[in-house]
Formats: structure tokens, C-alpha cells, sequence
């Protein structure tokens, strides 16, 4: 008789491959073949996947439909069997399956759409930092701006949509039709963070993008300014890029400064 | 770990947290006794899940409830899992962990569902050795439940009821008894649900769950959407009669409605235990 553990191999492998060899293993009852018993695993597996998918990518769900919903999570579940111990991170490579796979990697705007789900998902239960209040800067004398740096908050991200994938998450959001997809000219730079407990997101001007993605990388308040004033004009360039700075601050973008010798 | 430790306390009648139900419950403390957690829910880096459990453990005492712990696989313990557990207990000092007598994967596949085990003798020795290994490693006696289980295992060697007494009185781990399960399975298999109840140690029974499921016709599949049903409340009675007071909730996942509603549903609990206990001598036991 095969151990334990081939036994659990083989139900497992019925379940996820439909294979049939644990039926030996199994009992008819006096109601029911077993056929119709191991059924009941094997639709549950299928249906709970598709669930927590749709959970997570609700507004991807409601663009797609069940129908078509249902048929890009059975290729999902089918390329990722589930290798976490918690649903929350199930559907998390949804965005790189829908940009990999044929035929959603010819509708460039799902894998934005899921991306920017994700985004916020991850954005709502990311670690928790302290958040850089204006006030805290008072205490930098104003010759040490020129070395200041920031760090972004755990619990932002940054997205570069090439579609209208932005405009369709809010027309699913107010439950009105979807405008049409577009493939846009120009990157649409979004930045995704949480304020208030709750995940958001706005598009970025593109100089704020730039100089986001700088400050990201620990790139010190001086060069920012003199990359805005390349990027679009040296007029007030360290007054935009104060600008910037606020309005990041203000939405709690930023865990901390530092200022650097 | 000693089947010495102590039992814990008696703390009532409870529901399963819900977030659909976190503004009710901040903003109108509403009368349950405690809420059982999943605990997988909380095991995240921050927000407002964690902030918004520790809001609630002020107000509520909680237990922690997981359904990865895969206590049957044959898959190594997985020890990250064990870690996030530990720490969630730490910080939220629940009143008992539980988790499933089941597996959901090997492998390293999770299939997020309870899936059966055989109830033989290696089965028995595998899952006691877990689940002495967990046990060492928490620091404290788990809590198992039984599942509702839709084949059953040509090889069985036991009845799922003599498996899980002797699993108790090889590990001195608790049991959380679900109700509901009991009524599936004996329909599913086809014995009667009050000889299980009957084989089952009444001291190790710390907690209830009662829930509601879909018949379907030639079995019954546990799905926890719909109110519990007549013959379920009459099987609660039958095991408060022989477990005397035994904390419990409701389990609601689906269809999930209003906290009012789960709230009377938990009042016609209180008064089934009150009613039956007050009537039995196993009342002088709580
Ligand atoms: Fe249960």
C-alpha cells in the first residue's frame, strides 16, 4: 500500500489535474459515486482561486465580466498553483501573466488596470513608517536643503501606464460605462500611496514624476532642483520643486528626511 | 507539551470577524462576547487590518483562528508560517489558537481548501508528531477542529471520531468542535452525528462553531451561507447536553449579512445553551 505522503500526492494531483488514480483509494457511498464526491474538491479548488482573483482585481473583474474573468483566472490558476500559505498574495504575478500571456498581452490596458490593482492592494497593507510632517523640516537650517533626501513611505508605488488604464478604473469606480481604451502618447506616470488608512492614486505631471523617481533613488534636494530646471525650465525651478516637495509631504509620501554632510 | 495545561476559560458567544462588519463594531461595540480572527487575514506587513484588530482586542477578547497550518500534510512544517503565527499570538494574545485536522497541499502547492486524511494508524502517528512539534514551538496546546469532508478513504482503519480522541490523548490538544461538520460528514458518510459526538472526550472540547450549508440532495457541502439550520441547532443541543458550556460562534463567509442579523442568530445560540444546560446536570461543570 502507497504511504501517506503518495496519497496526498496523488489527491492532490486530482484536484489541480484532474487526474483520476486516487478514485482506487475512495469509497461510493450508498447515495453518491465517489466520482461526484471528489468533484466537490475539485470545482471548490477552481471556484476559491477565481474568487480571491476577483476579490483582489475587482474592477478588472467588472471590465472583463464573469465569463471572460473566469476564463483568464482558469490560465492564471493553471500557469501559478498557489505556492503561499495566505490568499492575500495568491494573484499578486496577475499583472505579469496578463503582459506575458497570449491574448491579454495584446490588450495592454489589463495588465495596467491589474497593475494599478495591485498597486493599491499592496499600497493598503504595506509595513507601517512614520509619516514626514512639514513641521519636521523646521529644524534643517535653510543652508542644509541643498543636502537634504527623502525617503519614499513603504506604502507608496509608482506606475507607468502606457494606456487610459487610470480613467477605466474610475469609470468601474462610479459604476459608469468604461471609455474606450487608448494607447497613450505620452507614459501616463501615476503614484500610488495611502492616505488616511486608505489606498489612492493621481497621475503625476511628468517633471513631478522625474523628480519622484530621483528623490526615490536618495538623489539630494539640490540636483532636483537643477534636473527640474533642465527638465522644464530653469524659471523657479527650486520653487517648483518646493512644490513638489509639499504636495508630497501633504499626501504622505515621504517616512524621513536626511541630511547629508 | 503536558496534557496538564490549564483549560482555558469559558468566554461565550462569539462571531466570526468579518471586515465588512469593522465600522459596526468600532463605532457601536455591539454585544458579542468575543470574535474569533482568521488569523491568515492579519498576517500582513501593516494598515489598517493590523490597526484596526488592535482596536477591537481592546474592546473584545479574540482567537485566532488560521486554516494554512496544513497540521495532515506530509510536507515539511512550514516555518515561516509558524513564525507569523507566533508573532501575530504575541501581539494579540489570543485566548486559544486553532486550525484545521487537515492538509491543503504538499509539495509547496497550497490548495487553499481542508482536505480529507485517511483515519489510519501512520495518519495518527504523522499528525501526533506535528502536532507536538507545533506545539513545542508556540509554546502552548493548539486547538483543532474537525472538517467537513466529502470522501472518505478505503484504508480507514478508525472512525474519524476514535482518530481524533486519540489524537487528544496523544498531544493534550484541545478540540473546536464544529457543529456543523459533524452534521455534513455524517450525512456525507453516513453514520449517525450523535455516535460521533458521543466518542469525543468531553474535556477537550473548547470551543463550538455552528454554521449553515447546501444540501445537495445526495451530500451536503459546507459552505457557510446561509443561517444555521433546524437540525444543526438540534445537534448543538445534543453536544451541550454532553460538553456542557462551550464557548462559541457562528460562521458566516459568505452571503454574508448585516451584524444585526448574525447577532440574533447568536442570541437563538445563547438561548438553546441556556435553555439546554439549565435543564442538564453538566451545567455544574462551567
Ligand atoms: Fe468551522
Amino acid at each position: 500500500m502507497k504511504d501517506l505522503a503518495s496519497l496526498q500526492e496523488e489527491f492532490q494531483r486530482a484536484v489541480i489535474d484532474g487526474d483520476d488514480a486516487v478514485l482506487a483509494e475512495l469509497v461510493d457511498t450508498s447515495k453518491e459515486n465517489r466520482a461526484v464526491l471528489l468533484n466537490v474538491y475539485r470545482n471548490a479548488y477552481t471556484e476559491r482561486l477565481v474568487e480571491f482573483l476577483s476579490n483582489d482585481y475587482e474592477k478588472l473583474y467588472a471590465y472583463l465580466g464573469e465569463e471572460q474573468f473566469g476564463q483568464m483566472a482558469h490560465g492564471f490558476i493553471t500557469a501559478n498553483p498557489s505556492a503561499t500559505s495566505n490568499a492575500r498574495w495568491f494573484g499578486v504575478r496577475l499583472p505579469e501573466f496578463l503582459r506575458e500571456t497570449e491574448p491579454y498581452r495584446t490588450l495592454p490596458e489589463l495588465g495596467d488596470l491589474a497593475a494599478l490593482e495591485r498597486a493599491l492592494n499592496d499600497v493598503f497593507d504595506a509595513p507601517d513608517a512614520p509619516v514626514l510632517d512639514l513641521a519636521d523640516l523646521t529644524v534643517v537650517p535653510a543652508d542644509g536643503w541643498p543636502r537634504l533626501t527623502f525617503a519614499p513611505h513603504p506604502a507608496t508605488r509608482r506606475l507607468d501606464h502606457p494606456t487610459n488604464a487610470t480613467d477605466i478604473w474610475k469609470a468601474l469606480h462610479n459604476e459608469e460605462a468604461p471609455p474606450e481604451t487608448k494607447i497613450l502618447g505620452e507614459t501616463r506616470q501615476v503614484i500610488v500611496y495611502r492616505s488616511g488608512g486608505m489606498a489612492s492614486f493621481r497621475p503625476l505631471p511628468s517633471d513631478e514624476a522625474m523628480m519622484w523617481d530621483e528623490a526615490a533613488k536618495g538623489v539630494r534636494f539640490s540636483v532636483l532642483c537643477e534636473m527640474l530646471s533642465i527638465y522644464g525650465g530653469e524659471e523657479n525651478a527650486a520653487g517648483r520643486a518646493a512644490q513638489h516637495l509639499q504636495r508630497w509631504i501633504s499626501s504622505g509620501l515621504l517616512t524621513r528626511f536626511e541630511l547629508e554632510s | 507539551m503536558s496534557q496538564s495545561a490549564q483549560k482555558p476559560e469559558f468566554i461565550g458567544f462569539g462571531l466570526g470577524l468579518r471586515p465588512t462588519h469593522y465600522p459596526e463594531i468600532l463605532d457601536h461595540d455591539p454585544s458579542v462576547d468575543w470574535f474569533e480572527v482568521i488569523s491568515e487575514n492579519y498576517m500582513v506587513p501593516g494598515g489598517q487590518p493590523l490597526q484596526i484588530l488592535e482596536r477591537i482586542r481592546a474592546r473584545y477578547p479574540i482567537v485566532m483562528h488560521g486554516v494554512s497550518l496544513s497540521i495532515a500534510s506530509t510536507a515539511a512544517l512550514n516555518m515561516d508560517y509558524l513564525a507569523n503565527l507566533k508573532g501575530l499570538a504575541e501581539r494579540f494574545e489570543p485566548r486559544w489558537i486553532s486550525d484545521h485536522l487537515c492538509w491543503t497541499g504538499v509539495h509547496g502547492v497550497n490548495l487553499h481548501d481542508l482536505l480529507p486524511i485517511p483515519y489510519t494508524q501512520e495518519a495518527l502517528d504523522h499528525v501526533s508528531d506535528r502536532v507536538h512539534q507545533v506545539q513545542d514551538y508556540l509554546g502552548r496546546p493548539l486547538t483543532l477542529e474537525n472538517v467537513s469532508s466529502y470522501v472518505s478513504f478505503g484504508r480507514s482503519e478508525m472512525l474519524e471520531w476514535e482518530f481524533i480522541a486519540e489524537l487528544t490523548r496523544r498531544t493534550g490538544c484541545w478540540l473546536l468542535f464544529d457543529v456543523n461538520n459533524v452534521y455534513v460528514s455524517a450525512f456525507n458518510h453516513e453514520y449517525d452525528p450523535k455516535q460521533f459526538i458521543d466518542g469525543i472526550p468531553a474535556d477537550r472540547v473548547l470551543q463550538f462553531h455552528v454554521a449553515g450549508h447546501s444540501h445537495m440532495d445526495t451530500h451536503i457541502i459546507d459552505t457557510h451561507d446561509a443561517p444555521v439550520c433546524d437540525d444543526v441547532w438540534d445537534l448543538y443541543r445534543y453536544a451541550l447536553k454532553r460538553f456542557g458550556p462551550v464557548s462559541t460562534i457562528i460562521e458566516r463567509d459568505d452571503e454574508i449579512p448585516p451584524l444585526a442579523d448574525l447577532i440574533d442568530e447568536l442570541d437563538v445560540a445563547r438561548k438553546i445553551a441556556a435553555d439546554t444546560l439549565s435543564k442538564s446536570k453538566t451545567a455544574v461543570n462551567a
